[in-house]
């Protein structure tokens, strides 16, 4: 894979623990401490009761492939022409984008089984990439 | 139910267009200032009477410049609907109000870019810095994995689409192939005399799989205007007035912009339930009263998904609709008798209007027969806006 960089992250107030989360090797997942429910993309308050009583757990990191693409135009470095992006389903229950890594073709279909690899892409962006769950 | 109503009591009265082109070669707020006088003079009224403009927050050229340049007097009401295409009936909605509640006379919307010499939307996302504001944090959840387009933010929810209906690309294919059929007829369009067939699309590049280049709209200059004044005034000006009976905007459950991820069923769009549900109960009619639609097509996938939401087939039978050619000029509903965005051009969807217009008129160069009513949509994935317009009120 190039060296060339990703797209940069813009992070807030409200979502700081997150990317903080993945540089400890840790996927969150924000949950209201009032109703229990969890949240994803994360907020400064409960989207189901509103409290702005938050935390978070730690996902066990599987989950299986809601959809996905292949990226082909325009397509920049570090990214290849055809590579895969899936939406993840975790088993908690809520969903997120990942670049797919490690797939052979066959491996990138929904329903299939991932896993998360947490990966310091540059000295900046550490991401949760995922990839199959048979690796 | 509530008697106050926007229905019937406006109309559009006056369109005016630009050329659609690559390279406009003029300022985008001469392209804005070309297309709102056209449509003073379509409609015959002097532009100094324009006392109300609502654009997309998206449009680079200020209303009070474009109501100075005009020779404009009193401005009482300017007003900017965002999220990108998703506008393009919202402005429309704005000037119904305004003139329904007598706040203003005559009120011209617009949407003039230079999109395609300028800046390209379909470049994507990736060289946005990182800032902390609400539209670079949403986006850092997509674009750092490689999702930075447009295309391959429709083409996430189109690839589940398509698992759960059973529809192929084929299907995706025929609403281009329809789209390019009406363009090649209309002089106006920048595919006029190029049709396509079913193998081009099947045969043109991957953009994001499963989109191909075929199921992109373009990337266009240009500007399109529309004047809006009561239903009195209508009467009195040079067109058959096209009456707007329903105007809407809509955004529900768990609405992104684009990235709809995380609400329960990805392959719908129940904004825009919500706002065929709005535009019916106003106008007192349903989908079968209405002739022909422009069905906002920046996407192909999304043209499916819309015939389903705006109730002129079931879910996930869009592509028996498209099969079985309902929505050429031979079918149940014609769409996008203009040629689309996919044909005519990509103005954000303000040249849907004006076709919706055109069709009410009985001025299309497809013209469908017997137009009562025309439903006009904004764009998909996004929070979105229609239009109802009807040749009564």
């Amino acid at each position: 894979m190039s060296n060339a960089l990703r797209p940069r992250i813009g992070v807030n107030k409200d979502t700081q623990f997150f990317w903080d989360g993945l540089k400890q090797g840790k996927l969150l997942i924000q949950h209201c401490k009032a109703c229990d429910q969890l949240q994803h993309p994360p907020g400064p308050c409960c989207k189901h009761c509103q409290s702005f009583e938050l935390d978070a757990i730690e996902s066990t990191g599987r989950g299986t492939i809601h959809s996905f693409v292949r990226m082909h135009h325009p397509i920049a470095p570090p990214f290849e022409s055809g590579h895969p992006i899936v939406l993840v389903e975790l088993e908690e229950g809520t969903r997120l984008i990942a670049d797919f890594i490690n797939s052979t073709p066959e491996q990138v279909f929904i329903g299939a089984a991932v896993k998360v690899a947490i990966t310091d892409c540059d000295d900046e962006v550490t991401l949760a990439l995922f990839e199959p769950a048979s690796m | 139910m509530s008697k106050r109503t926007i229905s019937g009591k406006s109309a559009i009265v006056g369109i005016g267009a630009t050329e659609f082109s690559k390279r406009s070669g003029r300022s985008e707020m001469r392209l804005a200032v070309e297309a709102v006088l056209a449509a003073c003079a379509d409609a015959g009224i002097v532009p100094s009477e324009v006392d109300g403009i609502s654009t997309y927050t998206m449009d680079n050229n200020p209303e009070m410049e474009v109501h100075r340049l005009i020779g404009g007097k009193a401005l009482k009401m300017f007003s900017r609907i965002d999220y990108g295409g998703g506008a393009a009936c919202g402005p429309l909605l704005q000037a119904a109000m305004a003139v329904a509640t007598g706040i203003c006379e005559c009120v011209v919307v617009y949407r003039a870019m230079n999109e395609r010499s300028d800046y390209r939307f379909g470049t994507g996302v990736a060289d946005r810095g990182a800032d902390p504001t609400y539209e670079t944090v949403a986006f850092g959840w997509h674009s750092p994995h490689g999702l930075i387009t447009p295309a391959s933010w429709v083409a996430m929810s189109a690839s589940a689409y398509l698992h759960k209906y059973g529809a192929t690309t084929e299907d995706f294919g025929r609403v281009s192939v329809g789209g390019r059929a009406m363009a090649a007829e209309n002089p106006n369009a920048w595919f006029y005399q190029q049709p396509i067939t079913l193998e081009d699309h099947q045969n043109s590049r991957w953009i994001c799989e499963p989109l191909r280049l075929l199921d992109c709209c373009q990337e266009s200059d240009g500007a399109v205007a529309c004047i809006v004044v009561s239903d009195e005034r209508a009467r009195e000006l040079n067109h058959r007035p096209a009456y707007i009976r329903g105007a809407a905007q809509g955004a529900c459950d768990d609405q992104q912009s684009m990235t709809s991820y995380y609400r329960e069923d990805i392959t719908r769009l129940t904004e825009c339930s919500l706002v065929a549900d709005q535009l019916y109960r106003q106008a007192g009619v349903g989908p079968s009263d209405i002739q022909t639609a422009v069905i906002y097509d920046h996407f192909t996938p999304y043209v499916m998904t819309q015939l389903e939401e705006y109730g002129f087939c079931q879910r996930g039978e869009a592509k028996d609709f498209l099969r079985s050619g309902e929505h050429l000029l031979t079918g149940s509903l014609p769409i996008n008798t203009h040629g689309g965005q996919l044909g005519e051009a990509y103005i954000h969807g303000m040249n849907g209007v004006a076709e919706g217009v055109r069709q009410i008129r009985g001025q299309s160069v497809n013209q469908v027969d017997n137009v009562q009513h025309v439903l006009v949509t904004g764009g998909t994935g996004v929070p979105t806006s229609g239009l109802l317009l009807g040749s009564e009120n």
